[in-house]
């Protein structure tokens, strides 16, 4: 069955996939303009809650300034969702879902 | 001149002539004589050390006060007092804790006012005020359209609808 996966989680996974965890303003920043600052925590968070990803909150290390930020890393569940998907599109180009 | 040796000289001076007046009055209301030319030295003397006790002491709390004006001008036209504010959005996100389960605040709410505070603090440092106070808006935009999106709208409609639907019958 072709994995349905909405496309600012696809781009998220894709990006999620090649780095070992990244926070959600450098994602923005990584997309390219295809994610937005408004809708970026909110898609994280429902795919979080379809355990995709996974998050924690990691403080600001010691001699630098700033919030602690709350980092993201794509889980093995995320991992084969994506694989899968890529496996399917690769013979009909099918566009994201 | 110097203001502060002014206002002492303005402050002596009158001192030692309200000093001065009685032995002046005894001067010129008496004959000459030798206890004329006794009180004369008298009145000289007393002058002086009235006018050298009265220039100590006005020159001691007149130089302190002017000192202290002085101090008060200068602060007064400092072009703005030192105030330490709350960074901004810090109200938007404590209302925003009380407001939402701690879920949707720290998954949501609280990374988006993390990026905001990185992503101002950069703008400010770089001295952009204008992109500075661009981000403060679109992060105030950001917030409360998220803030909104989370909130329980479906259990509100369904509240709405039992509270005004018409009645049916069974």
């Amino acid at each position: 069955m072709f994995p349905r996966i909405p496309r600012n989680e696809l781009i998220v996974l894709s990006l999620l996939s090649g780095v070992r965890q990244s926070y959600g303003l450098d994602l923005v920043r990584q997309s390219d303009g295809a994610l937005k600052r408004g809708s970026v925590y909110v898609t994280l968070d429902r795919m979080e809650d379809k355990g995709l990803v996974e998050s924690w909150l990691a403080e600001t290390p010691a001699g630098e300034q700033g919030p602690p930020r709350r980092l993201y890393r794509i889980t093995g569940h995320g991992a084969q969702a994506l694989a899968e998907y890529r496996a399917a599109l690769l013979p009909g180009g099918l566009a994201f879902g | 001149m110097n203001p502060r040796r002014l206002l002492v000289t303005l402050c002596v001076l009158p001192a030692s002539v309200l000093f001065g007046l009685p032995f002046a009055r005894v001067l010129i209301s008496s004959p000459a004589s030798v206890e004329r030319d006794a009180v004369a030295t008298a009145a000289v003397f007393f002058s002086a050390a009235i006018s050298v006790l009265a220039f100590m002491l006005g020159s001691a709390t007149l130089v302190r006060t002017a000192k202290l004006l002085d101090d008060i001008l200068r602060s007064r036209s400092r072009a703005r007092p030192r105030v330490v504010r709350r960074p901004p959005g810090v109200s938007l996100l404590e209302l925003a804790r009380f407001c939402f389960s701690s879920k949707n605040f720290e998954r949501v709410l609280q990374p988006i006012h993390s990026d905001f505070e990185v992503e101002y603090n950069e703008a400010l440092a770089a001295g952009e005020t204008g992109r500075a106070k661009m981000i403060r808006f679109r992060f105030t935009v950001t917030f409360v359209t998220n803030a909104v999106s989370l909130l329980p709208l479906k259990a509100l409609r369904k509240i709405y609808d039992l509270a005004f639907s018409p009645i049916r019958p069974l």
